[in-house]
């Protein structure tokens, strides 16, 4: 938390170093979120893209009034959702062609997803949105409920039911899986 | 049915990694989207300052507006629009604050996601000191009700569709949730909303009661937010006769856009234990 305050002052003094070091920090976490929520490699990357550029973008004015890491994990989430209403508007459906992780995928991350990640991406995609968005927000964001009934601009309990109906389908979808 | 334990394990543990393509990609637009960021924050700073300082007409302007902005202050302290009105805005937060229990019906909108494909067309929240019971409803009927107890920072939710309930211990994150200094307790709005910059409105009868009722569009109502809120717009309404709030009700604007509506009111409500008492239907099966 200190060492994020630190960089994000060092970055509103145009140090590119410090900038570097957020992506580096956060990367891979906030691509996985995004890759939860979106489904396709591309849309994900995309998104974490935006997300940064963004954030750099606004460096010199950006004063931070929680974790750099919620923050980042809210921009996301607020991306994605642009993303899927897109989509909707184009009636593509909130689910794109790829989103099992096989065609969109490059040969190298194909061989580095394992089978349960797959199983857990398909079993994601088959929630609607907003479950998926608690669900992920909650356990991989771990932001509170309150947070995120905040953001999808719900009540606690909307939320909390968003997010139990969302977990007990996954339960049900990957049912007989080995543990891990 | 797998546990759900094992769900959250996966969720967790689940890493994906960018590929070197990508990083030497996002890396340098950051680089130049930083360089632009800063170009922009020097062109601007001394811009406005040399404006204001070297134009005396601006100088003036910005006297004027102190002065009426120093006026307003003083006519808001003293309470000349509060000599010919019913309530005492002061008072209502007080009012509020002493409330032994509320009850209040809330409905939540977003830009996002029309009401009619909302999980819940509203929800009911039975609040106290140390508990809290909420429910949302769809179509007139109950799908998920929680309870939460803050004394024993244990929770209960019901899922009604599913016939199924969950019992959780509160973790101290949780336990926030239900802290009243949250956007979901109207208690807290009342607070915050009297800390804020308002405008009185015309008087106007709400369900029936006769209420006056300020405006604000201040940031500072949505300060203690994690969110960044570009633009706000709220109301508060508030009987003549009991001097309690009657509406409230806020559009915010800006990382993600929502509304919210808090009415159907009873304040200083003597609540019955048994209202928070977790009353779990036989044939619901634990989750």
């Amino acid at each position: 938390m200190l060492e994020d305050t630190l960089l994000v002052l060092r970055c509103r003094h145009g140090s590119r170093k410090a900038m570097g070091r957020i992506y580096l920090k956060y990367k891979d976490y906030l691509l996985t979120l995004a890759r939860g929520l979106l489904g396709e490699q591309a849309a994900a990357e995309d998104a974490v893209h935006d997300v940064f550029v963004r954030f750099a973008e606004s460096a010199a004015r950006f004063h931070l009034t929680g974790s750099l890491k919620g923050y980042l994990a809210t921009c996301t989430a607020n991306l994605a959702r642009d993303q899927i209403r897109a989509r909707m508007r184009r009636a593509e459906g909130p689910a794109p062609a790829g989103w099992n992780g096989k065609s969109a995928d490059g040969p190298e991350a194909q061989a580095v997803a394992t089978e349960q990640r797959t199983r857990l991406r398909e079993a994601l995609a088959q929630l609607p949105y907003e479950q998926r968005e608690a669900v992920l927000l909650h356990l991989k964001a771990q932001m509170t409920f309150k947070e995120i009934a905040r953001l999808q601009g719900v009540s606690l309990s909307t939320t909390h039911g968003r997010y139990r109906y969302g977990l007990d389908k996954l339960r049900s979808l990957l049912n007989g899986e080995a543990r891990e | 049915m797998r546990p759900a334990a094992d769900i959250k394990r996966m969720i967790h543990n689940w890493n994906d990694t960018t590929g070197a393509p990508m990083d030497e990609q996002v890396l340098g637009d950051m680089g130049r989207a930083l360089e632009q960021s800063q170009m922009k924050a020097a062109a601007a700073r001394p811009t406005t300052r040399s404006i204001i300082m070297r134009n005396p007409i601006a100088k003036l302007a910005v006297a004027a507006v102190v002065i009426a902005a120093v006026m307003l202050g003083v006519f808001e302290f003293v309470g000349i629009e509060g000599a010919t009105s019913g309530v005492v805005w002061a008072e209502v937060a007080q009012k509020v604050e002493a409330s032994r229990g509320v009850v209040y019906r809330e409905r939540h909108g977003t830009e996002t996601q029309p009401a009619r494909t909302m999980e819940s067309d509203y929800g009911i929240t039975y609040l106290s000191p140390t508990q809290y019971r909420a429910e949302s409803f769809k179509e007139g009927r109950c799908w998920i009700t929680m309870y939460d107890n803050r004394s024993t920072a244990k929770r209960v939710v019901l899922l009604h569709a599913q016939k199924g309930y969950v019992l959780e211990d509160m973790t101290l994150t949780d336990e926030g949730d239900q802290k009243h200094a949250n956007y979901q307790d109207p208690t807290y709005w009342v607070r915050k909303f009297m800390a804020c910059k308002y405008t009185q409105l015309e008087p106007r009868e709400v369900d029936g009661t006769l209420c006056e009722g300020i405006e604000t569009t201040d940031l500072a109502l949505c300060s203690d937010e994690g969110l960044r809120i570009d633009s706000l717009i709220a109301r508060l309404w508030v009987s003549v006769e009991t001097g309690y709030p009657v509406l409230l009700e806020g559009e915010f604007h800006g990382e993600s856009s929502t509304s919210v509506v808090f009415d159907q009111f009873q304040w200083d409500a003597e609540l019955d234990p048994s209202v928070f008492e977790p009353n779990i239907p036989p044939d619901y099966e634990q989750m």
